[in-house]
């Protein structure tokens, strides 16, 4: 029942994908697919390389870039939505042969939107902090940001499983602990905008599941999840 | 797609934890949004390369709820379009920004329309937990019936709330943004508009 709405809820965000003019959208499935590459002579890569694309360093574009991490609440009436909203992520990118590729992103965990509405103070007296969003940033049962500023992934491994997904495997760096974490992520396109001149705009999708109790953070599980979704969907500008 | 399949999977495992009671003991009654918990987003598509995702921070909503016969349920929902987060990462740009996507005629024109509503007019049950809202969308004085994909998450209880229910549902529609009339940048910006919510009704004292 819950997978037929959510099936149909990524159908409909499949549909935005389908949309605008990526330079090299991906082909519809049910095209033929492409010979192998002659030079495939890796055993791990059936697909062809990702054309039009250039291998190069590129930095994320801040202004189309976003990165959530939901969990359920009250033991999964609803999903509780927080955006990190200060961020950077480095990505150098190989279309040739993708594996070649990595990424590291470094996330301020005092960055956070909440959208919270209602008056905090109110509802929380004894509260050290001012907001909610700097109690999800800064409370030793949350994000801890003062004892831990940062929160970093750096890719280990990146496999390809299509012609446009791919994994990336990586150290994930949260509260002191450092574990690996596997993305699944999805290539969008390539696009050219008139005011980057030349550069490439290339933009992905990606996502995992992590437990937060890995990392050591165990406070109102299971009122709230200890599975926690992380989602991004961002573009990555060429450097000059 | 496929990624974006594997998010809605692995979304899955967020539901369907420790709610306490089912629908038959869940309470006939009004209930309204809790606010603290409820999350109302709109996605679109920039140039194919990548979702664009803006919360609504200012909407309120009620439901009549019928657990014995949910499709004589309705609900009422409210939106302040003024009222949105982009995450635009700089201060300065981004008030001004917002200011634009929310009052520009291109966009939501709220100073001209300050209101954005939703009334059901029709519940189909299409699963246990699962049914489809009909409602009438009124946006920049456009009314359009727009069917909703809705699931009930199911019934909860908070000591702070004492006997009265919590019920959780997600819910998630596409519109075309021109049928309203918003076709700025149509197809570079997707006219399809992907809203999503997630979020929590308190039973009505």
């Amino acid at each position: 029942m819950k997978l037929a709405h959510l099936t149909a809820s990524a159908s409909a965000l499949a549909l935005l994908a389908a949309c605008g003019g990526g330079e090299s959208a991906a082909p519809e499935s049910d095209a033929p697919a492409p010979p192998p590459p002659v030079e495939a002579a890796a055993a791990e890569t059936d697909y062809a390389p990702l054309e039009e694309v250039s291998a190069a360093n590129y930095s994320l574009e801040r202004t189309h870039a976003f990165l959530t991490w939901k969990v359920g609440h009250s033991g999964g009436l609803s999903s509780y939505r927080v955006a990190f909203t200060d961020y950077d992520a480095d990505l150098q990118f190989d279309p040739e042969t993708p594996e070649n590729s990595s990424l590291t992103v470094t996330i301020n965990p005092m960055g956070v939107v909440s959208n919270y509405p209602l008056d905090y103070k109110a509802g929380h007296a004894d509260s050290e902090f001012e907001t909610w969003d700097e109690d999800i940033s800064r409370n030793a049962r949350w994000l801890n940001a003062d004892e831990h500023p940062e929160i970093t992934f750096t890719s280990t491994a990146v496999e390809r499983t299509g012609e446009d997904t791919g994994t990336v495997t990586g150290d994930l760096a949260f509260l002191g602990q450092t574990l690996p974490v596997t993305l699944d992520v999805t290539f969008n396109g390539n696009g050219n905008a008139a005011w980057f001149g030349e550069r490439d705009l290339i933009g992905f999708d990606a996502t995992t599941t992590i437990n937060r109790s890995d990392f050591g953070m165990t406070a109102a599980i299971p009122n709230i999840s200890d599975e926690v979704v992380i989602e991004f969907s961002g573009e990555f500008l060429q450097d000059e | 797609m496929r990624s974006l399949l594997m998010a809605a999977t692995s979304a899955l495992i967020l539901a369907g934890g420790a709610s306490a009671q089912s629908l038959d003991e869940t309470a006939e009654a009004n209930y309204s949004l809790d606010k603290g918990h409820a999350f109302l987003t709109w996605t679109v598509s920039h140039n194919g390369l990548s979702s664009y995702t803006v919360n609504f921070t200012d909407f309120d909503a009620d439901i009549d709820f019928n657990p014995a016969s949910p499709v004589e349920s309705s609900i009422s929902l409210t939106i302040n379009p003024v009222a949105l987060e982009t995450n635009y990462p700089e201060a300065e740009k981004k008030a001004e920004w917002e200011t634009e996507l929310a009052t520009d005629d291109k966009f939501l024109n709220g100073d001209e329309h300050p209101e954005i509503t939703f009334v059901s007019t029709s519940v189909e049950q299409n699963g246990d937990n699962t049914g489809i809202v009909t409602g009438d969308l009124t946006f920049r004085g456009v009314t359009q019936s727009v069917p909703v994909e809705v699931t009930y998450n199911g019934t909860g209880n908070a000591p702070w709330f004492g006997e009265r229910d919590l019920i959780g549902f997600d819910a998630v529609t596409t519109i075309s943004r021109s049928d309203f009339g918003v076709t700025a940048m149509v197809p570079m910006i997707s006219d399809e508009v992907v809203i999503e919510f997630s979020g929590e009704f308190l039973q009505d004292e």
